[in-house]
């Protein structure tokens, strides 16, 4: 009997028993010292054989497809996080408490700029033919630590009942091949991704977002550089950003 | 120390600790799929995998303790059973397969790879080498192609009796390997 159950190791360690097969043979190991000893060295000897798999790219966008479905309904936010994110948004408020007035006169190209894109998007927007395409708010975004020219204006807009971010922005510095530039929108230090994109030649870049099915109520929004996009949390650092 | 580091954000993630969880995820991202892929040869299925596997350290599903060994063992071993579970549940792989005998010995490691990682592959890959092709192959089928003692039994041509016997020499020979190059793999 026992020895019948001691050949058993290996389909056990390689998980070809049956369900009733496997109460079995751990009873069998409760009571049989050399199995014991043989599944701890198996195990053992095992430790190193993963590493001989040849090391394949993984597929792109993978890290954020797979975070996202983990952390997708998750309600809890860790310490650390919430210590960065309020790091964040500290330096946010900061810049936030700004006077509209000191806007320079580039914003307000951009918010011309910015009219005629409200327009567009209304056009290629089928659900919204029929209903009037209305800002609810909008920002302006500034670097954090008033270093550099970049400059953004993000309008968030509403039509029949559907919420979208509007995002224009002008003197990014260029990217490197492998980053995007990152749209977050916070609500209470917490950042949600709100899209990436890409600036051209001259440092400008464009996105519309649907905020469809991302409840906030939000009080900052942000621009980061990444090495992926939509990742769940940032990573880089924040280039730009405004209070709402 | 990697693995002292592995232990302690192990126990921040599972106390939901984000960035200690994306840490450990980056760190291990592409062991864990070239693993699940070396079994599978899917990369699709590859991607859920390493989705399972992540999902069960964040949601606890999978507790590590750090008194039964080390992290990047106990990650690799729920990544193999998971793959092989999948294998075996989408009946995608076939048990009769031949080995490509290009697949016993592997090429050069990847220049993007941790230096850890790294060095580990190179003198494994080294050591399977130098081992007989029989031997190589009975850690395959075991291994990496999950087979029940039977069908290893029937794919070497040898006894029943004697398949577990052999598995334990092959694996010993490469320890013994690894221990010629310094390494210490207990």
């Amino acid at each position: 009997m026992t020895n019948e159950q001691c050949i058993s190791l290996i389909d056990y360690y390689n998980r070809t028993l049956s369900n009733e097969e496997i109460e079995e043979f751990e009873s069998h190991l409760e009571g049989c010292s050399a199995c014991k000893q043989e599944l701890e060295e198996l195990m053992s000897l095992t430790e190193e054989l993963p590493y001989l798999s040849e090391q394949i790219d993984v597929p792109k966008g993978m890290k954020a497809r797979v975070l996202e479905n983990i952390y997708d309904g998750s309600t809890v936010i860790e310490e650390s996080h919430e210590k960065v994110s309020e790091q964040k948004v500290v330096e946010l408020k900061k810049k936030s408490g700004r006077s509209r007035f000191l806007i320079p006169t580039i914003a307000a190209a951009l918010l011309l700029s910015l009219a005629t894109n409200v327009y567009l998007y209304r056009e290629v927007t089928q659900n919204s033919k029929s209903e009037e395409l209305m800002p609810t708010s909008q920002v302006t975004l500034l670097p954090p630590d008033g270093q550099g020219d970049g400059i953004a204006i993000a309008s968030l807009l509403s039509a029949a009942g559907q919420k979208s971010i509007l995002l224009q922005a002008s003197n990014l510095p260029k990217l490197q091949d492998d980053e995007v530039y990152q749209l977050w929108v916070l609500e209470g230090g917490q950042p949600y991704p709100a899209g990436a994109f890409q600036t051209n030649d001259s440092g400008q870049g464009t996105l519309t977002y649907s905020l469809d099915g991302l409840e906030g109520d939000w009080d900052t929004i942000a621009i980061t550089v990444e090495q992926e996009p939509d990742l769940p949390t940032p990573k880089g650092d924040i280039v730009l950003a405004g209070g709402i | 120390m990697i693995e002292k580091d592995d232990a302690s954000l192990y126990a921040k993630a599972a106390n939901k600790d984000r960035i200690a969880f994306e840490q450990l995820y980056d760190r291990y991202e592409k062991l864990v799929y070239s693993f699940a892929y070396r079994i599978t040869k899917d990369t699709t299925l590859s991607e859920e995998i390493i989705q399972d596997v992540f999902m069960k350290l964040w949601n606890g599903t999978n507790l590590y303790d750090e008194k039964k060994g080390k992290f990047s063992s106990w990650l690799l071993t729920i990544t193999r059973n998971k793959a092989i579970d999948e294998i075996r549940k989408r009946q995608r792989y076939t048990h009769e397969e031949v080995i490509e005998k290009d697949s016993l010995v592997v090429d050069e490691a990847s220049t993007e790879q941790k230096l850890e990682q790294k060095e580990q592959r190179e003198k494994i890959q080294q050591a399977m080498s130098n081992l007989k092709i029989e031997q190589q192959q009975i850690i395959e089928l075991f291994y990496f192609k999950g087979l029940s003692q039977q069908k290893i039994a029937d794919q070497c041509e040898i006894p029943l009796g004697t398949v577990k016997g052999r598995i334990r020499i092959a694996l010993k020979h490469l320890k013994n390997m690894l221990g010629k190059e310094g390494r210490d793999i207990t």
